[in-house]
């Protein structure tokens, strides 16, 4: 039961990112921060269980041919780089605010690096300004995270 | 000292904001402090604007191209490509290849996938867009390369070209002498034989909501 609920919370925020990042939103000068990119890492950073990341990277590609189903490519590219960086996260430094910003900045250059070579060469400017503004959301969302999560912890019950 | 880094990191991230955002914050203080006055002109001209946009319109329907209207129904959701997903598709009986408008006689792109209700649309701002354009009443042949802002490439150096130019389409896939853009800046090198030029189009891609296909057009694919 509560694997089903963590798994349906985390399909909510990934509806959200798709819809949100079709549509533009937080656009800023013509650069889009990638919501679905931070969605997926944020789950390979505070999920446990692969078991719980594979179903939820296997929805991932289920919604995307529902409702991007132009740009399956570039989602399933996101999900095997997320699934990558899942096995191998033990080998970052343990602390969850800097393995993300970690993440961030190696999911986003390896994404385009897969995609499209020649757009590090044709655009190197707006890759580093939506690295930066990747990693400025991704800084916001982890510390709001973990402010949550410590407030949750430390919440004394009456 | 974590404390101080994010305070500081923080402080950047609003700085990169306003920076960002500031033509807005700007925009929305005058609006403040607009009088009524100033509001009723501004009602008055976009009345004007709305009736312009209505006459456009009737002029593409009187126009002898049958065309077909389509709602934008996503966006391409990185930054390296700018395509478009319409929410027409073989059911309406749209085809690879037509012409994509983003109003009359201005060309947006050119359907490239069809599904049963929806397509997609390469346009003139994906980086994958090529084609051949002419400058202005001299008609100098450049290359049209697409991005943000669209280029233009190999244009010959003894080529009179002007800012404010329009530029049309001469590429055999696309209806001829529709509309691109104009000539925003030029980048001449005396040692280089070629000329360069941006384009800017009198609408932004990312606030299009409505595009027209023009449905009878067969170009040289």
């Amino acid at each position: 039961m509560k694997d089903l609920i963590k798994i349906l919370a985390w399909i909510f925020f990934i509806i959200l990112a798709f819809i949100f990042q079709a549509n533009h939103f937080l656009s800023l000068g013509g650069i889009n921060p990638n919501l679905i990119l931070l969605v997926v890492f944020l789950s390979v950073i505070l999920e446990k269980k692969i078991s719980r990341f594979l179903v939820l990277i296997i929805i991932i590609i289920l919604l995307s041919v529902v409702f991007l189903p132009y740009w399956i490519k570039e989602i399933f590219i996101l999900s095997i780089l997320g699934l990558a960086i899942f096995l191998f996260k033990k080998s970052l430094t343990g602390n969850n605010f800097f393995d993300f910003l970690i993440i961030i900045l190696l999911g986003n250059l390896g994404f385009y690096l897969i995609i499209n070579p020649r757009y590090f060469i044709t655009n190197p400017v707006v890759i580093i300004i939506e690295l930066f503004y990747n990693m400025a959301l991704g800084f916001l969302i982890i510390f709001g995270v973990k402010s949550f999560s410590y407030e949750k912890k430390t919440r004394i019950k009456p | 000292m974590t404390k101080k880094y994010i305070l500081i990191f923080i402080l950047l991230a609003v700085l990169v904001f306003i920076y960002f955002y500031q033509r807005n914050i700007f925009v929305g203080l005058d609006k403040l402090r607009l009088s009524n006055q100033t509001l009723t002109e501004l009602r008055l001209a976009n009345q004007g604007l709305e009736q312009e946009v209505r006459d456009l319109k009737n002029k593409l329907n009187l126009a002898s191209q049958p065309y077909l209207s389509a709602r934008v129904y996503s966006r391409y959701p990185f930054n390296n490509n700018q395509t478009l997903i319409i929410d027409v598709g073989s059911k309406n009986g749209v085809k690879v290849g037509w012409p994509v408008l983003a109003a009359e006689n201005y060309l947006l792109g050119k359907i490239t996938k069809v599904k049963a209700t929806t397509s997609e649309v390469i346009t003139i701002f994906s980086p994958d867009w090529k084609s051949g354009v002419k400058i202005g009443q001299a008609g100098a042949e450049a290359v049209l390369t697409g991005g943000r802002p669209p280029k233009l490439d190999l244009i010959p150096v003894d080529a009179k070209i002007n800012l404010g130019d329009e530029v049309l389409n001469v590429s055999p896939n696309l209806p001829l002498n529709l509309l691109i853009g104009k000539i925003s800046e030029i980048n001449s090198e005396p040692t280089v034989s070629l000329q360069q030029a941006k384009i800017r189009t009198d609408y932004d891609p990312n606030q299009l909501n409505k595009v027209f296909i023009i449905t009878d057009y067969e170009g040289f694919n």
